[in-house]
């Protein structure tokens, strides 16, 4: 089991504003330590604004996010570190996959003694080991998602998130790597903050799926996944708590008028 | 085990590398044939000029012996080496100047909204305004040419780069930044390779110029150098002197362009797939 109960993320009552545009309303959330969310809302809700705020990228309006209890955007704070697997896989084509590592590492907390052991370890658990030594632009779409996680996960963050990381990927890929995101999770019991449009998606991967109204973004819901681990991403049972949450969001997301 | 091989008994993948070598002899057969073709009519054009304009345009054998005279003399290597000492240095002074602005002016917005006119105006006036103000301001020495060069070199490189630094991919920016990379860290691993191709842009740019004009700071006002042999030729009219010199640093300035900076490209970009 991942969960515990200490909170690693906590926000409370944050807005966003853009000028005089509202791209977050009100978002109240905690994640513990261990837990796999999945946020889920209609594509422009806010999704990528409330990622790019818990990220560090962009201070909020309004409100406050906690990291392991110290509060972001403070004047005295540090930015947390954390893993992100943006949607394209953000990394420096001119250098290699294990460069590319190097540098997420040396602004981590990991002794340099350890960097190789831990190169190796989580490109063999990604099953890219030999690919170390390549051009990130020789690898498939899916090897460069894989080198992409392997680099969130390389940093000891607090918590990983994830943006919409197999949209662009082949059917058949994406499936392999959710399973092996679910496989690594159990393993490693890191924190996981997954952002995704597909309620498949969310309930196939998650513990809890945090529902979104429209922008500008509000939580609708924390709900809770009832489904047993392992799953199976085509078993009636995730068609089932998919069509409720369907049923659910059609209001909110006011897609029924449509 | 699937059947690669095709009708007449041939593996699959040999007939896709025979058809890609074909395809790779007859474009260079193309290349080869266009330069050919673009020289062997520049000869002609040579040929009936130095006939209509004659004596001032000498013809081709009269200059291949002029230019076999000045390989064997002294004097032209002692000119050569000053002109490639005054290029190589006008050429980095104006890259590593105009490289550095770029930058500055490519990430501050401050910096862009002042250096922008500046640069505009820098561009616009014609280069031997530079020279004359230079030899006026610092008298006939080293000084003023490379001053001169520097000046008139500077704003093409910093507008390159300036433009590839804006347009640089901003994504890779956040993603520097949520891993917390430092500024010096994220400059040289993130920042400059995205550069590279607009700075070998630059690079050759500055280099052309570069050799171009100090061949006229030279001919103005330098008593040395192929520029002022040139010059001095010009002034005695022995035109195929002139031109024999002209064309033999010409030469080699290509070579040295083709040679240093194409290896330089490519040990620069050879992570492109």
């Amino acid at each position: 089991m991942n969960k515990s109960s200490d909170i690693v993320l906590e926000v409370k009552d944050l807005g966003v504003s853009f000028e005089d545009q509202e791209a977050i309303g009100k978002i109240d959330l905690s994640v513990a330590r261990g837990e796999f969310i999945a946020i889920l809302g209609p594509s422009g809700c806010g999704k990528s604004t409330l990622l790019n705020v818990l990220s560090g990228l962009l201070p909020p309006t309004r409100g406050t996010v906690s990291v392991e209890g110290r509060r972001m955007y403070g004047p005295e704070s540090e930015a947390p570190h954390v893993g992100y697997v943006f949607q394209e896989h953000r990394l420096l084509p001119w250098r290699s996959v294990k460069k590319n590592l190097e540098l997420v590492l040396a602004a981590s907390s990991v002794p340099r003694q350890l960097w190789d052991d831990k190169i190796n370890d989580i490109l063999e658990i990604l099953h890219i080991s030999r690919y170390k030594d390549s051009w990130p632009l020789r690898l498939s779409g899916g090897e460069r998602q894989r080198v992409s996680i392997a680099r969130a996960l390389l940093v000891e963050p607090s918590y990983v998130m994830m943006d919409e990381p197999f949209s662009t990927l082949d059917e058949l890929t994406a499936r392999t790597l959710r399973q092996e995101i679910i496989d690594i999770w159990q393993r490693t019991g890191v924190t996981i903050v997954f952002v995704t449009h597909s309620i498949r998606e969310a309930t196939f991967l998650a513990d809890r799926i945090i529902i979104l109204t429209r922008g500008p973004a509000n939580v609708d819901d924390s709900y809770s996944v009832p489904i047993d681990r392992p799953r199976d991403y085509e078993e009636p049972r995730i068609g089932q708590v998919e069509a409720e949450i369907v049923k659910r969001v059609l209001g909110v997301w006011e897609l029924e008028k449509t | 085990m699937p059947n690669r091989m095709n009708d007449d008994g041939m593996d699959g993948e040999a007939v896709v590398g025979g058809i890609d070598s074909t395809v790779e002899r007859r474009s260079l057969f193309n290349k080869m044939g266009g330069t050919m073709v673009a020289f062997a009519s520049l000869l002609v054009v040579w040929i009936i000029l130095s006939i209509i304009v004659r004596p001032w345009v000498p013809t081709p054998v009269d200059t291949v012996i002029a230019m076999y005279r000045a390989l064997g003399s002294a004097e032209f290597y002692q000119d050569l080496l000053l002109t490639l000492w005054r290029v190589l240095s006008a050429f980095a002074g104006a890259t590593v100047v105009g490289s550095v602005l770029g930058i500055l002016v490519g990430l501050s917005r401050r910096a862009d909204a002042f250096f922008r006119p500046l640069l505009a105006i820098g561009l616009a006036v014609p280069d031997p305004v530079y020279i004359i103000f230079a030899i006026l301001a610092l008298g006939i020495g080293e000084q003023a040419g490379f001053v001169a060069l520097t000046i008139a070199i500077t704003p093409f490189v910093t507008n390159i780069v300036r433009s590839s630094v804006q347009a640089r991919d901003l994504t890779l920016d956040e993603m520097v930044q949520v891993y917390r990379i430092p500024f010096w860290e994220a400059f040289w691993a993130n920042l400059v390779p995205q550069l590279i191709p607009a700075l070998l842009t630059a690079v050759r740019n500055s280099f052309a110029l570069s050799w171009k004009l100090v061949v006229v700071v030279e001919a103005l006002g330098q008593p040395e150098g192929l520029g002022a042999a040139i010059f001095q030729s010009f002034r005695l009219l022995r035109m195929r002197e002139m031109l024999a010199l002209a064309i033999l640093f010409t030469i080699l300035m290509e070579l040295i362009e083709r040679g240093a900076l194409g290896r330089l490209e490519r040990r620069f970009l050879r992570w492109r797939a």
